[in-house]
């Protein structure tokens, strides 16, 4: 599957450069291990939470072997725009849009918020990492990931970004609706971010979901349905 | 919508080129392999175990003729395990002193992530004279968490005696955290310059694919060869422009040599028959030597004790033509490489682990 140029000149490369790959994978494990504190320590005061989160993410940034970036690169190469986008934002909600409450507040990593989370969409992105999966062990005739080097993969992107925002506009002002809104806009950022740059790797669909994120969500969709489940007592 | 998708299809680039090669329809009961020279190529020093060599034409202005490159260290898979050169000095007639060229440390700080091992050197040199180095680096595992790392030379050693390189990309070949692809075969030269690169996947299941790169060196896209689980390691022989045949290694199965077939220069791929020819799960090089297919395999289905190489008129019935080492049981000779350079066919291969062995051909055609 031949890659495209579009909308550059024809010798342009189709993946990004070598600086900008390292810049945004240790930018991403950067955002990634910065949420993931946060999440954590969500229940600790918003010094210790900045703080905390502050030094991990610097740690991250750092360009050498003390860099959890560094080993996290050798095994899982980069986080896709998608899982930073989300992590960017939600350490943006739990350090800055919070940080005049003493104590923290309630933030959609919480048990009330996470139920507002769509399943169908999660079901979506669950569906579509096992497709991937599959497709890495050669399950199908065709390479899917191969199809993700071609302008027909930016259209599919903007198609589903498109989709999302049309979802969230029909939707009111419910709580699912803002994640809509939000990871629409996450998906339409990721996508543009990936053609003005080629980021993470060239290829779309790892700038729109990455095995973590797959399994993330794998995560909060067994959560989601046992929270649904009705007690037997 | 029309007009977007109108756009899209216009710069998708959807014919391929067609590959370079020299259509000589030549006989291959009328074709004879005749000896000119060969040996080892010399070891770095303090050196035990080598590898998996490569061979790649060097510049005109460069004083050597060709480079190989290998993995070497105390053993495959070793902390310690480098990429080794050496060049085939024009006004000596010998290989240069080797000397390591890339390791996992110094590649590992240009990529901004660790390595854990490196092995599989694959040299190509581009239109522009300048030499690339693709080579398989480990993730978090063995050879099934490889990703393939490419690397160029820098600008001002192209005429140099050792070449310098500079990490330049890892190519992007699969969703799954870009695990488990590996590159052991030469590329094939395309008319406008560009290369097909035939690489593999190996975690759990093993099937043949192949990476497109421009005449710079950009990335462009990939393709499948097979589907089946247990083929590795391809190499690309064109029969024609745009009919090409992919020899892949077998584990297990019927031991013998795998075949598939595209005739739209790699676009469409189908299965063949496997050849006659027995495949100890062992790697195999083909040819297209100036209109002679050649292919270097161990003719065995159980060891690697003894190599040769055959030639064939049409890419399917072979004729051994050359043998280029025979040991005792136990013994390996394996991973071979071929070149097509100056009016002579370039071998070399790994020599019992302890060395690469070399040898050259003049093609001889007689008269039936």
């Amino acid at each position: 599957m031949m890659g495209y140029q579009w909308p550059w000149q024809a010798s342009a490369s189709i993946t990004p450069s070598l600086s900008a790959l390292l810049f945004s994978m240790h930018l991403g494990w950067a955002l990634a291990l910065g949420a993931g504190s946060a999440f954590l320590l969500r229940t600790f005061n918003i010094t210790t939470r900045r703080t905390v989160a502050l030094v991990i993410v610097l740690l991250s940034l750092l360009p050498s072997e003390w860099s959890p970036s560094w080993w996290l690169g050798l095994a899982f190469q980069t986080p896709s725009l998608t899982l930073q986008g989300l992590c960017g934002l939600y350490l943006y909600q739990q350090l800055f849009l919070q940080a005049g409450a003493e104590e923290p507040l309630p933030d959609s990593s919480t048990p009330t918020a996470r139920t507002t989370w769509p399943l169908g969409l999660l079901l979506a992105v669950i569906v579509a990492g096992w497709i991937f999966a599959l497709d890495t062990f050669a399950f199908f005739d065709i390479s899917l990931y191969a199809i993700g080097f071609t302008p027909y993969a930016v259209l599919a992107a903007l198609f589903f970004a498109c989709l999302l925002q049309l979802i969230s506009a029909r939707s009111g002002h419910a709580q699912p609706t803002r994640h809509y809104r939000q990871l629409a806009a996450i998906v339409l950022i990721a996508t543009i971010v990936h053609l003005l740059l080629r980021l993470p790797t060239g290829n779309m669909w790892d700038a729109l979901l990455d095995p973590w994120l797959w399994l993330m969500a794998h995560g909060l969709a067994i959560y989601l349905l046992l929270k649904k489940t009705p007690s037997r007592s | 919508m029309v007009g977007v998708i109108s756009l899209l299809q216009a710069t998708h680039r959807s014919e391929p080129a067609a590959a370079r090669v020299t259509l000589a329809g030549v006989d291959a009961s009328t074709v004879r392999l005749v000896r000119s020279a060969g040996g080892e190529i010399p070891m770095p020093p303090d050196t035990p175990s080598a590898h998996a060599s490569t061979l790649a034409p060097l510049a005109a202005s460069h004083s050597s003729l060709i480079a190989a490159a290998w993995f070497a260290g105390e053993r495959e898979s070793a902390p310690d395990v480098r990429i080794a050169f050496s060049s085939f000095d024009k006004a000596e007639q010998r290989w240069t002193p080797a000397r390591f060229i890339a390791d996992r440390e110094s590649l590992a700080k240009a990529l901004g992530f660790g390595i854990r091992r490196l092995g599989n050197p694959v040299l190509w040199r581009d239109d522009d004279e300048r030499l690339h180095l693709f080579v398989v680096g480990t993730g978090l595992g063995g050879w099934a968490t490889s990703r393939i790392i490419h690397l160029q030379q820098s600008d001002d050693s192209i005429s140099a005696g050792y070449p310098i390189f500079e990490a330049r990309a890892v190519l992007p070949l699969s969703w799954l955290w870009n695990l488990s692809h590996l590159v052991r075969n030469a590329p094939l030269a395309l008319v406008d310059g560009a290369i097909v690169l035939p690489i593999y996947f190996e975690l759990g299941t093993k099937y043949p694919t192949l990476a497109r790169l421009d005449r710079t060196g950009s990335f462009r896209g990939i393709e499948r060869i097979s589907r089946k689980g247990n083929l590795l390691q391809p190499t690309l022989l064109p029969v024609s422009e745009h009919r090409w045949l992919a020899y892949m290694r077998m584990s297990g199965g019927t031991q013998r040599i795998a075949m598939a077939e595209t005739k739209d220069a790699g676009t469409n791929w189908l299965d063949r028959p496997d050849l006659e020819l027995p495949n100890p799960n062992a790697s195999v090089a083909a040819l297209n030597a100036n209109g002679v297919h050649a292919l270097t395999f161990n003719p065995s289905s159980t060891g690697r004790d003894r190599l040769v190489t055959a030639t064939s008129a049409d890419g399917e019935r072979w004729r051994i033509s050359a043998e280029l080492a025979l040991g005792q049981t136990g013994d390996e000779y394996s991973y071979p490489a071929m070149l097509w350079h100056e009016d002579a066919l370039w071998v070399s291969y790994t020599d019992r682990r302890r060395h690469i062995a070399w040898q050259r051909f003049a093609i001889e055609r007689t008269t039936p």
